[in-house]
């Protein structure tokens, strides 16, 4: 497995700001993705 | 599944609880190269580039996932800098950690000797695509691979991918399902 470090650790205000770009939440599960948003 | 090798497009994930692994799909196995928590987002530097997608992200634990769209995600790099910064720095980190670690997603077969494989060689390297170079004449893999495919010597060089076999004779150069 490729060791990711921690680089691509997104802060909570950073996932706040990106929510606002989604068009959608996904609820997803083993195998299936379900749009929500 | 979020996303499969293969894909022409695909939407950028921000992982907010779930469980996901990025696979590569290599000699007929399935082998899960990283997987991604929450705080972490699921995408490649082909989400720019337009490359289709190499490797699978399938949900390992069941969760939430914001779902950003190709076009969106492009005017967000585009016009939110505090974001661009740090998710364009962790693509180009994630592509030079593949380069290595996800190289066999696509296979370039031909001989050090061939202007075809020099071609194709060159292609992929000028695109930083992550791939493995097996050389005809001094490669133990070469003979298993071409077996496998059902190839003739005639055919080589050739690419793999986790979803094609490229022959250099029926293209000029590689077409984006290298990517």
């Amino acid at each position: 497995m490729v060791d990711n470090g921690s680089f691509d650790d997104l802060t909570p205000d950073q996932i706040a700001e990106l929510d606002r770009f989604g068009r959608a939440k996904v609820s997803c599960s083993r195998g299936r993705a379900v749009r929500r948003g | 599944m979020l996303f499969a090798a293969g894909d022409a497009k695909y939407d950028f994930f921000v992982v907010v609880s779930a469980k996901v692994d990025i696979i590569g799909h290599f000699d007929d196995e399935d082998e899960v190269i990283v997987q991604h928590g929450p705080g972490r987002f699921i995408g490649e530097l082909n989400l720019l580039t337009g490359q289709r997608a190499y490797l699978t992200a399938r949900v390992a634990e069941a969760g939430e996932v914001i779902a950003i769209p190709p076009d969106d995600f492009r005017r967000l790099i585009a016009t939110v800098p505090t974001l661009s910064d740090t998710i364009l720095a962790t693509l180009v980190l994630r592509r030079n950690l593949l380069l290595e670690g996800a190289a066999r997603a696509v296979r370039v077969i031909g001989s050090r000797y061939s202007s075809e494989s020099l071609a194709m060689r060159e292609f992929l390297a000028r695109n930083r695509l992550p791939h493995q170079w097996l050389d005809v004449d001094t490669d133990p893999d070469v003979d298993r691979l071409v077996a496998e495919f059902g190839l003739a010597a005639g055919d080589l060089p050739v690419v793999i991918t986790g979803t094609a076999v490229i022959r250099a004779r029926l293209r000029a150069r590689c077409p984006p399902t290298s990517g």
